[in-house]
């Protein structure tokens, strides 16, 4: 079980030096949290949206569903943090 | 499996567009492709709100709109919902990174800067932006590059002409080539093989080839194994024959404005169902062979393009030392005659002669020898514009 949260919280801590790097200065490591919003918080367009998804890809080693690429969803940090957590452990 | 994703990705496209778009309305209930019309350029242009979703007719202020070069004509202008761009924009993206290690924020340049004066380049989020106009100046050039390596730029997206002019003015300037540059990606121009040898001798850097529009984004991408693939995750590609002709395009996620059997514009030939050493199955483009104006037919139906000139250069250089640097094709329409205007290392009668006298003997092939008229020594066909070995007039 703490292996478990262990590991979920690596992916965490891989997924968030992502999306700060990403933000280019925008958002600092302590303003990341499940309310955060990639395009109004982290100052995320279209192309750091494109970016953010491949990196997490590369960094995951999956692909996103087509389903799953809809702005809400692509947009807000819990939901991709879900999505990922949800994606690793059914590798 | 990829063509299965393809085909599910154009049924749900098809249904929407009846749906949704006015064009289509009456199209509802068909899922077949061949009932749809081809669009051209022009029905886009004259009626753009006959494109668009319902939802978006005079509310296109929260989509993106994003317009072609328009150096065919007119631009024209394409509406994204943001998502659906970031899904289209995908499939090229996660290519470049499969095969040339390429990511989104990897730092680039690129001549898109649209600058007639100093700024000629400037450094920007995702790396440098130049001008074409640079190529006037080469120690701008030569500048430029001194900056490229101190902004550690990864990647070069460029056109196949600049490519070849920046080339030669760093091979003559003896200017070192940063090594952080990884990879080089041609756009916008047919690419010419003495082009990419040019460009591969002095940078040696990986290259590829990639056919996209801004209507479409990337369409199709070529692998490390040099074989241009379709992105079938992108765009579903028809051809007025079996084996190319005009390329009709149906995008395949844009619903903000679905383009459906689209007319790019160009001419290819086409190879269905490959299967590549890269991973990839599917269709390969196999020659661009220019935009649809610019195919020259004769008396015996054999076709003088873009491309075909582009073959008969290639052949010819050779044989006069390369002594060819730029060359350009220019059709009368008035009256059907070809010129050509060359710029040679150093002018050289004898060599003048010698082209002339081959070119004939290559022009012989496509029954256009008659047509060509003249061959003129031009001291500058530098190009502000994208460049094409066949201008029409």
């Amino acid at each position: 079980m703490s292996g478990g949260i262990y590991m979920n919280n690596s992916i965490i801590l891989r997924l968030d030096q992502i999306i700060i790097r990403l933000s280019n200065g925008t958002l600092e490591p302590s303003e990341l949290n499940d309310t955060t919003d990639l395009i109004v918080d982290a100052g995320f367009d279209s192309l750091s949206l494109v970016e953010c998804i491949v990196e997490i890809e590369r960094e995951f080693d999956f692909i996103f569903d087509d389903d799953y690429m809809e702005m809400e969803k692509l947009q807000s940090y819990s939901t991709i943090k879900n999505y990922v957590l949800s994606k690793v452990s059914e590798e | 499996m990829q063509m299965y994703a393809t085909n599910i990705r154009l049924t749900a496209i098809l249904n929407h567009a009846c749906s949704n778009v006015s064009r289509y309305e009456l199209l509802k209930g068909s899922s077949n492709l061949s009932n749809f019309p081809i669009t051209t350029r022009v029905d886009v242009q004259c009626d753009v709100n006959s494109f668009l979703d319902k939802k978006y007719v005079n509310q296109t202020c929260n989509l993106l709109a994003k317009a072609s070069s328009g150096s065919s004509g007119q631009p024209v202008v394409t509406y994204w919902r943001q998502d659906n761009y970031i899904r289209s924009m995908h499939t090229l993206w996660n290519k470049r990174r499969q095969y040339y290690g390429i990511l989104p924020y990897s730092k680039k340049l690129d001549f898109t800067l649209e600058s007639t004066e100093e700024p000629l380049f400037e450094i920007n989020k995702s790396g440098i932006s130049a001008s074409r106009k640079i190529l006037e100046y080469p120690q701008r050039v030569c500048q430029l590059f001194d900056v490229v390596e101190q902004v550690q730029i990864d990647w070069i997206y460029i056109q196949p002409y600049v490519a070849r002019c920046i080339t030669r003015i760093l091979n003559s300037n003896k200017k070192y080539i940063p090594t952080c540059i990884k990879y080089i990606e041609f756009v916008g121009e047919i690419l010419s093989q003495s082009t990419r040898k040019e460009v591969e001798e002095l940078f040696n850097c990986q290259t590829a080839n990639m056919y996209g529009s801004e209507e479409m984004n990337g369409i199709a991408f070529e692998c490390p194994y040099h074989h241009m693939h379709v992105l079938n995750d992108n765009v579903y590609v028809e051809t007025e024959f079996a084996d190319g002709g005009r390329i009709y395009l149906t995008g395949l996620h844009n619903y903000a404005m679905p383009l459906i059997r689209y007319e790019q514009g160009d001419v290819i030939s086409i190879h269905r169902n490959v299967t590549c050493k890269c991973g990839y199955c599917g269709d390969n483009i196999d020659i661009i062979k220019g935009r649809s104006y610019e195919q020259l037919e004769n008396n015996i139906s054999s076709m003088l393009n873009p491309y075909t000139l582009i073959t008969v250069m290639e052949a010819l250089n050779p044989i006069v030392n390369n002594c060819i640097l730029e060359y350009r094709f220019r059709h009368i329409k008035a009256t059907n005659d070809l010129v050509l205007f060359i710029t040679l290392k150093s002018d050289n009668l004898i060599v003048h002669e010698q082209i002339k006298l081959i070119l004939f003997e290559h022009l012989l092939k496509y029954s256009f020898l008659n047509r060509l008229k003249n061959i003129v020594i031009s001291k500058d066909l530098f190009s502000q514009q994208k460049y094409s070995p066949l201008e029409i007039i």
